[in-house]
């Protein structure tokens, strides 16, 4: 014989992860959250405008080889590390 | 549903803790530090509290005591609005737990997860060692390994 916590027939009450979060809009404008916007565009405008100084090659950076190549291993291994660090926290919300 | 501590204070839950664990009183007491006349006085207020957490469990979901095992956290019972038979688990990291024992649909369940977590939890109490097939299990089925092996100690 099996066991469950929940009579038969009964409905299941929703998982916790699937309550609606309310989230206070001020609590997003912490420390922490301003510094990382900030060194986001600061690395997007190093990107934009600092691309042809920084290197002696005059080749625009997109022609370089093999950029393409590791520009989606680099996207490929973010997204992966996404994945994982929510499912993390999911476990972590569940215990 | 749970109550979380089954009201017994950090102190108690330690001692029942290493009650559980085959520990006698004397040996408890010098763990802690007090007399073996302490830790029996403590038993006596743990044993009550306990069996107040789990009439209290019986009264809530309106289930008919069968055994109580007061050592191990575990009360057989019988619920006749469903016609199950029942078992109320008493422990550290979950608390006290009613389960139902009847087939369990775990496949369609959204919860499996956080039942297989609270499983894991009472089975890593309880000194049972989890195989690589345990893992296949769904937490319906592990539950009944984890009691049912709970019952016969």
């Amino acid at each position: 014989m099996n066991a469950c916590p929940f009579p038969p027939g009964e409905p299941k009450p929703e998982a916790m992860e699937h309550a609606p979060r309310r989230i206070n809009p001020r609590a997003l404008l912490n420390r922490r959250s301003l510094a990382l916007t900030l060194a986001f565009f600061a690395l997007v405008a190093l990107y934009v405008y600092g691309s042809p100084g920084m290197s002696s090659n005059t080749e625009s950076l997109l022609n370089q080889k093999n950029f393409v190549i590791s520009l989606s291993l680099y996207t490929y291994v973010s997204v992966m590390l996404t994945h994982f660090i929510k499912l993390y926290k999911k476990k972590q919300k569940i215990r | 549903m749970t109550f979380r501590a089954g009201y017994l204070t950090r102190r108690e839950m330690d001692i029942w803790s290493l009650r559980r664990h085959r520990n006698t009183q004397s040996e408890i007491g010098r763990i802690l530090g007090v007399s073996r006349q302490a830790i029996n006085k403590v038993y006596r207020i743990i044993d009550q509290k306990v069996e107040q957490a789990f009439m209290e469990a019986a009264d809530a979901n309106h289930l008919e005591p069968r055994t109580v095992n007061l050592v191990e956290g575990i009360m057989e019972a019988y619920s006749p609005a469903y016609k199950l038979p029942v078992i109320v688990s008493f422990s550290r990291a979950n608390g006290v737990k009613v389960w139902y024992l009847y087939e369990g649909k775990c496949y369609e369940c959204h919860l499996e997860g956080s039942c297989r977590k609270t499983l894991e939890d009472e089975a890593e109490e309880r000194g049972i060692s989890l195989t690589a097939m345990d893992e296949l299990r769904t937490p319906a089925q592990l539950a009944s390994r984890i009691f049912g092996e709970g019952e016969g100690t």
